[in-house]
């Protein structure tokens, strides 16, 4: 074998490669962004943060910087992206990767290795992550800041006027009309109490459930020991708030969500 | 459990290996030897026994009034008892030398990655054509065979074969026990291996050349065409004559060194292809005569030498013109219903191509390249036909996309010639078998990236699927329960589609349901009483064979969510509600409504996917 065969062998096989990678970049991906399984749900990075939903049923759960905050020692709510930054679109995410990120991600999530992960950075860096162990999603936030005053930070779960949300107690934490609690005991055969009407609540058992009723199954955030669960009626949103040290350059938080086949199976387990 | 495994097995088996040994009685009594003889034995076995079911049917069941499927039973158990008692005395003799080995051990691997890629997290067929079928044949085991499909069930609204297809599957499944599940499965997976094979041999007896050969085997296991065609992965009518067709061109390639035969051999195949399906298979008897009639010849007339470039012209500019002018053909009589669905345009087909290949097709000029320098007048032969029918699928004509089925086989063997050109010029050993483990990592790659395309919509729980356990659990309830009753199964077409063909119960339709009965479904939403939703539910009745029967009303996920789509949709054959459907608690509300109906409707069975009601009328 002489030099000049081997370099015209490797010239081929250069060739031989490059129409492969080509080949390959022409596969055709899904056109929605790779998810992850979590019972009977999934959940995607979007571009408003990560998603949980159903296939096909067109309700969205979301955890999103647009709504996440964090609270100044000087007790202000700031938003991960503020109204500022969004009128001006001074503010950019990870979505959209690159094809060659696509393709791979496609392919890890084919064979469930894929990991729905997505960063916002605006006036603070804000990365999600969602990690499942069988019917438990674990949302990891980290917080890169240069404010050095914040004391609690917020993570929201977005929720809809059609869920029952409840505590293992059976206290409501959103309106509902007599005959929707009714209809609700009817078929769940579990007792419902109208709460106090607070627009902002601490939920004291740090555990809520959560109902569509196009929805099958049951969510369930836990929140912490060192957490505070809260339901804020007004922005539709369930926040876990937690204190954090003041003056840190890198913030992280974490919660449990968890999802049942039925309202049976989600009491007993919690 | 062991045991209906192992009989289900053996049901997939008995579908080649009766037929196979039965026509072997009679082929092998020829006076010369026949090159792939196997392909032979199998079509005559096959035409053998689809003969004897159609004088049982028309002869015998008229005369005596004896029961079609005791008198088929009793047939196939002599026929198997005649055939493999004679074949154990006196063995096939077995072909199969060491050269053999190294083909079928890759085939089987590569075949075995390919099926697994497939079904990650699909733990059910997705083929979701194997439910009409399997309803074809449950019909027929149940005594109601008829050479036209539309007699036996009202399943199949289009003749598009003849019902030998299922009549071998059905003398498999009345022999053995099967698990219709598995059985489905282990089919497929025995024509995903014989498809390669096929391919295989197919560019062995074109080509001559191993390295060629091999690297067709390779795409042609890791290549799905997951669009209208379905070679590999899915076991169907058109596949199958499609993977009898590349073993007959093998065997006529082979002809031509072993010596033609008498010209009454290749009528049986011929017969068997059309039989098996009328487009794809005529298709196929076309081509097959059009390279038989090329290949025999000794005509000056035939010689592709002289006629290469003609033919290369008036191909390029035929082309030319169907592709241009085929959107602009009166077509529109074609084009209702399946056919409008089933024609797609030049941009479409090429997203469809990118879907199965992705930019593979890059090696296709390559590969004429390298069979022009050949000058090999089998390889000019493959190419021309290859190139012909390439331009017909190109063209937007309604089904043509359908002919990717035969056309893959050639259309991998240029494409393997593309790659050969550039790997065969690789002198550094080490580097050809990198280069052939880049092939190997692209299509895998490929075939991933495709089955993840094309289950995006089919998510439930953990699971990429047409069907649940749930759906099974509420099939073989129906099964224990109703299948010695006169009864018609009746809810969406989809829910109808899986219960019909797992339980026998019978449905107006299955998938395809009348347009008449799609509107008394439909209406069943907007019903103002339980007596009207009575009334619609007994209008509704098989065309084939009508009943008084108790109606079961199936109430489904899939149920309330195909009456929530639009009324188009609805009577769209091509809309389903293609994956599994748990209830809401707003279905369950409505289905605590109508089980405390009791005058009206008696539950009688219930889970998390599926409740079934007896209409009382």
């Amino acid at each position: 074998m002489t030099m000049k065969n081997f370099i015209t062998s490797l010239l081929l096989f250069g060739l031989l490669a490059l129409l492969l990678g080509i080949a390959v970049l022409g596969v055709r991906l899904p056109s929605d962004p790779p998810a992850r399984s979590l019972g009977i749900m999934q959940v995607a990075a979007f571009p408003n943060g990560l998603s949980l939903f159903q296939p096909t049923r067109g309700v969205y759960y979301t955890i999103s910087p647009f709504n996440d905050y964090y609270m100044t020692s000087q007790g202000y709510r700031v938003s991960y992206i503020t109204l500022d930054e969004l009128d001006n679109q001074s503010y950019t995410n990870t979505y959209g990767a690159p094809l060659f990120k696509r393709i791979f991600d496609s392919f890890t999530n084919y064979y469930s290795q894929f990991e729905p992960t997505i960063t916002f950075i605006s006036h603070v860096k804000a990365t999600y992550t969602a990690t499942t162990h069988t019917n438990t999603l674990i949302i990891k936030k980290t917080l890169k800041t240069t404010n050095p005053t914040i004391a609690k930070i917020g993570s929201t779960f977005s929720y809809h006027n059609e869920n029952y949300l409840f505590d293992r107690s059976g206290t409501l934490y959103d309106y509902k009309t007599p005959d929707q609690i009714q209809a609700f005991e009817r078929l769940y055969a579990f007792p419902l109490n109208v709460g106090d009407g607070l627009l902002r609540k601490v939920v004291p058992s740090k555990t809520v459930f959560i109902i569509h009723p196009k929805h099958t199954g049951v969510i369930v955030i836990k929140a912490n020991p060192h957490q505070l669960l809260l339901i804020n009626r007004d922005a539709k949103l369930i926040e876990v708030e937690e204190v954090v040290v003041e003056g840190q350059e890198l913030y992280t938080s974490e919660f449990d969500i968890r999802i049942y086949d039925s309202l049976e199976e989600a009491l007993e387990a919690v | 459990m062991i045991f209906s495994i192992v009989t289900t097995l053996a049901a997939a088996i008995f579908f080649y290996l009766l037929p196979t040994l039965l026509g072997n009685l009679i082929v092998r009594r020829l006076k010369y030897a026949l090159p792939y003889q196997f392909i032979t034995s199998f079509v005559v076995g096959s035409l053998l026994i689809f003969l004897v079911a159609l004088i049982l049917q028309y002869v015998v069941v008229s005369l005596t009034g004896l029961a079609f499927h005791t008198l088929f039973f009793y047939s196939i158990v002599a026929l198997s008892l005649i055939t493999f008692g004679i074949q154990l005395f006196r063995l096939p003799k077995l072909h199969a030398g060491k050269e053999h080995i190294l083909p079928w051990i890759t085939s089987f691997v590569l075949a075995s990655v390919a099926f697994a890629i497939w079904h990650v997290r699909s733990p059910f067929s997705l083929n979701w054509d194997i439910y009409e079928h399997q309803t074809l044949v449950n019909t027929i085991l149940a005594g109601r065979f008829s050479f036209v499909t539309s007699q036996i069930s009202d399943t199949f609204i289009f003749n598009g074969y003849s019902s030998i297809f299922h009549l071998l599957l059905g003398a498999d499944q009345i022999v053995f026990p099967v698990s219709k599940v598995l059985f489905w499965h282990a089919i497929s997976f025995i024509h995903l291996l014989l498809v390669v094979l096929a391919s295989f041999y197919l560019t062995k007896e074109v080509t001559s050349k191993k390295i060629v050969a091999y690297l067709t085997l390779i795409i042609s296991a890791l290549v799905f065409e997951s669009s209208m065609a379905f070679t590999s992965l899915f076991f169907l009518p058109q596949t199958l004559a499609a993977v009898v067709f590349a073993f007959l061109l093998a065997q006529l390639f082979a002809y031509k060194r072993a010596g033609f035969p008498e010209k009454k051999i290749i009528i049986p195949g011929l017969i068997f292809l059309i039989l098996t399906h009328y487009v794809i298979g005529t298709l196929a008897a076309v081509l097959y005569l059009t390279l038989y009639i090329q290949l025999r010849s000794s005509h000056k007339l035939f010689s592709l030498k002289r006629l290469f470039p003609i033919l290369l012209g008036i191909a390029g500019l035929g082309s030319a013109i169907l592709i241009g002018i085929a959107p602009h053909l009166p077509l529109g009589f074609l084009n209702q219903g399946e056919g409008q669905a089933y024609t797609q345009t030049l941009r479409e087909k090429f997203m469809m191509m990118r879907s199965m290949y992705g930019y593979f097709l890059l090696f296709l000029p390559l590969g004429v390249i390298q069979i022009l320098r050949n000058k090999n007048r089998e390889e000019q032969s493959v190419l021309l036909v290859m190139g012909g029918l390439l331009v017909v699928i190109a063209a937007q004509l309604p089904y043509v996309l359908k002919f990717l089925v035969l056309e893959r086989f050639l259309l991998n063997i240029v494409l393997a010639s593309g790659i050969a050109l550039i790997l065969a010029s690789i002198r550094t050993p080490l580097l050809r078998v990198l280069g052939i483990a880049a092939l190997l990592i692209t299509l895998v790659i490929t075939l991933t990236l495709n089955a993840s395309y094309w289950k995006t919509f089919l998510n439930y729980q953990q699971l990429q699927t047409h069907i649940a356990p749930a759906e099974l659990e509420a099939a073989s309830f129906l099964n224990t329960h109703y299948s010695a009753k006169d009864v018609l199964l009746v809810s969406d077409p989809a829910t109808q589609a899986i219960l019909e063909a797992f339980s026998g119960i019978n449905s107006p339709g299955g998938t395809y349901v009348r347009e008449d009965t799609r509107h008394a479904l439909s209406e069943i939403k907007t019903a103002t009483s339980a007596a009207e939703m009575i009334t619609l539910l007994y209008r509704i009745n098989d065309t084939v064979v009508p009943t008084q029967g108790t109606r079961l009303f199936v109430l489904s996920g899939r149920y309330f969510f195909w009456q929530q789509s639009r009324d188009d949709e609805k009577i769209s054959l091509h809309f389903n509600i293609w994956s599994p459907t748990d209830l809401t608690p707003e279905n369950l509300s409505v289905l605590q409504v109508f089980a405390e109906d009791q005058n009206h409707f008696n539950k009688v069975y219930s889970n998390k996917m599926v409740w079934i009601f007896e209409a009382k009328r």
